[in-house]
């Protein structure tokens, strides 16, 4: 086998693109009706115009707080989808980079979790909602950060690893204070505008 | 040779998606599966220069105005976090801050850096149009929905520019005030974006139901067509990607850096590996000067 220095980035890359497919298959296996997902597909556009739109403060961006409101109203799974897909769409966009399978599965994640909450009852408190929210900022950088140190630190130690994160405390604390007055802001009307679109037309109704 | 005559559909970009993908795939596997000097280095100026003939000189520049930075970057902290090596240069806050460590943080800063200029010439080249029929293979209804996504995402930019004109007129313009204002306008023009996509999402589902989505099985239009001139392509991006393989299992690809570095004597099969690794780094620029010196004799 090989010796010498392993090579950590590529490795880490297959595994977490290996890790999205499970969700991305569970949905493929649904065969979603178009009333199902074209929602999805419009919070994910906007999640992604929203990280272009704030682009004039830095790692202050709504799309952690888009994510979270969709999942919260269409559940878990479609919340990994919107999250994933909004990723990989503002990639598209705006252009890819090794990056990118990381920022899908951090997001796709948070959608996810957000979706667990919800429907344990845990996100209806404005106290928890902004508990989560300053979770999702630091999910999301510590998520990237084993990109960054895969990538650059031989043998990724948890020494190195956590150095990262402690450099990368006051980016991920904009991310997290943006998602948590994104969801101040947004989440009641959001939601209400969601659920509506889900009820009258019966969107993800099983 | 113009910039611009460059930048439309040539070289690799003519070629059929599964190529021009597989073509990527190999070689930013590579760049980041090899830490190594010699590869670094041959990955990175082969990157620089696809890049320059792919791109264009001005989108290279942009790039390597981001991409200098990260370098120093990382090529500056590997030294810092990582203090594995035998020979100290130096204590820094007691710590110590080895030759070996610098030496692995300036190659894989030169890995990660070819990785993001092949990205570069990669987004040219692999359109999305390109990327979705490759994934819908795969995953039809996964890339349906980042198809419908795309489509939106300038539809809702044009709409974005309507609302906040319309936001202005009325005294809430998002450009001025504090930073609070500012973010409290943005999210009320993302709030008034909502409603309008969403109300115009379900028209679209239902008029693509009435049209008879999931009747049937989806076909997809493409324009895509394998020929031969493709085939003999992907066979050779296939050979080379499995020299890449052989030299990373056969542990040619890397090399030790902790405790001390070690060169090993470059025998005949290492030879044979790094001419196919420029081989394979050099191909769309081959491909493209090709094209060009073929088009200068026709004319």
């Amino acid at each position: 086998m090989a010796t010498g220095a392993k090579s950590y980035g590529l490795i880490s890359m297959v595994m977490v693109i290996l890790a999205m497919v499970p969700f991305l298959m569970l949905y493929e296996m649904k065969k979603p009706q178009a009333r199902e997902w074209i929602p999805l597909a419009v919070m994910a556009a906007i999640a992604a115009v929203g990280r272009a739109a704030f682009a004039f403060v830095p790692h202050f961006k709504p799309t952690s707080a888009i994510i979270v409101i969709t999942a919260m109203v269409f559940g878990p799974e479609a919340g990994f989808l919107t999250g994933a897909i909004a990723a990989l769409a503002s990639n598209l966009f705006f252009g890819q980079g090794p990056w990118t399978p990381w920022q899908m599965f951090a997001w796709g994640l948070i959608g996810f979790l957000a979706g667990l909450l919800s429907k344990a009852g845990l996100l209806k408190k404005k106290w928890q909602l902004i508990v989560f929210g300053i979770c999702c900022g630091y999910i999301y950088g510590w998520i990237l950060n084993i990109w960054s140190g895969a990538g650059f630190v031989y043998g990724l130690s948890w020494e190195s690893y956590i150095s990262l994160c402690i450099t990368s405390l006051l980016p991920d604390g904009i991310h997290s204070a943006a998602t948590v007055i994104f969801l101040l802001l947004l989440s009641d009307s959001w939601g209400a505008k969601l659920r509506r679109v889900k009820d009258k037309f019966g969107i993800l109704a099983s | 040779m113009s910039e611009k005559s460059l930048k439309t559909e040539s070289g690799l970009s003519l070629y059929h998606p599964w190529v021009s993908f597989t073509y990527f795939v190999a070689v930013i596997a590579g760049t980041l599966l090899f830490i190594h000097p010699v590869f670094a280095a041959v990955s990175l100026c082969c990157a620089i220069f696809s890049a320059a003939l792919i791109n264009g000189r001005k989108s290279l520049f942009m790039t390597l105005g981001f991409g200098v930075p990260m370098f120093f970057f990382i090529a500056l902290a590997n030294p810092l976090f990582n203090h594995r090596g035998m020979t100290v240069l130096f204590y820094l806050f007691d710590n110590p801050v080895t030759l070996e460590a610098m030496i692995y943080g300036i190659v894989s800063a030169g890995m990660m850096f070819a990785a993001v200029v092949w990205f570069t010439s990669y987004n040219t080249v692999v359109t999305s149009d390109k990327f979705i029929y490759i994934f819908g293979r795969f995953l039809p209804s996964v890339a349906l929905i980042v198809s419908m996504t795309l489509s939106l995402i300038p539809r809702l930019m044009a709409q974005i520019k309507v609302i906040a004109d319309s936001q202005r007129s009325i005294g809430l313009d998002w450009k001025s005030g504090s930073i609070g204002q500012r973010i409290r306008s943005g999210a009320r023009i993302l709030s008034i974006l909502v409603s309008w996509a969403l109300e115009d999402a379900v028209i679209t589902a239902d008029s693509m139901r009435a049209r008879g989505y999931g009747q049937h099985k989806r076909s997809t239009f493409s324009i895509f067509r394998f020929g031969k001139k493709d085939a003999k392509m992907l066979v050779l991006i296939l050979v080379l990607f499995a020299m890449e393989i052989f030299a990373y299992i056969s542990g040619r690809g890397t090399m030790e850096f902790y405790p001390a570095m070690f060169f090993r004597k470059i025998d005949l099969i290492d030879i044979i590996i790094y001419f196919s690794y420029i081989t394979l780094g050099v191909l769309p620029a081959v491909i493209q000067i090709k094209e060009d010196l073929k088009w200068k004799q026709l004319k």
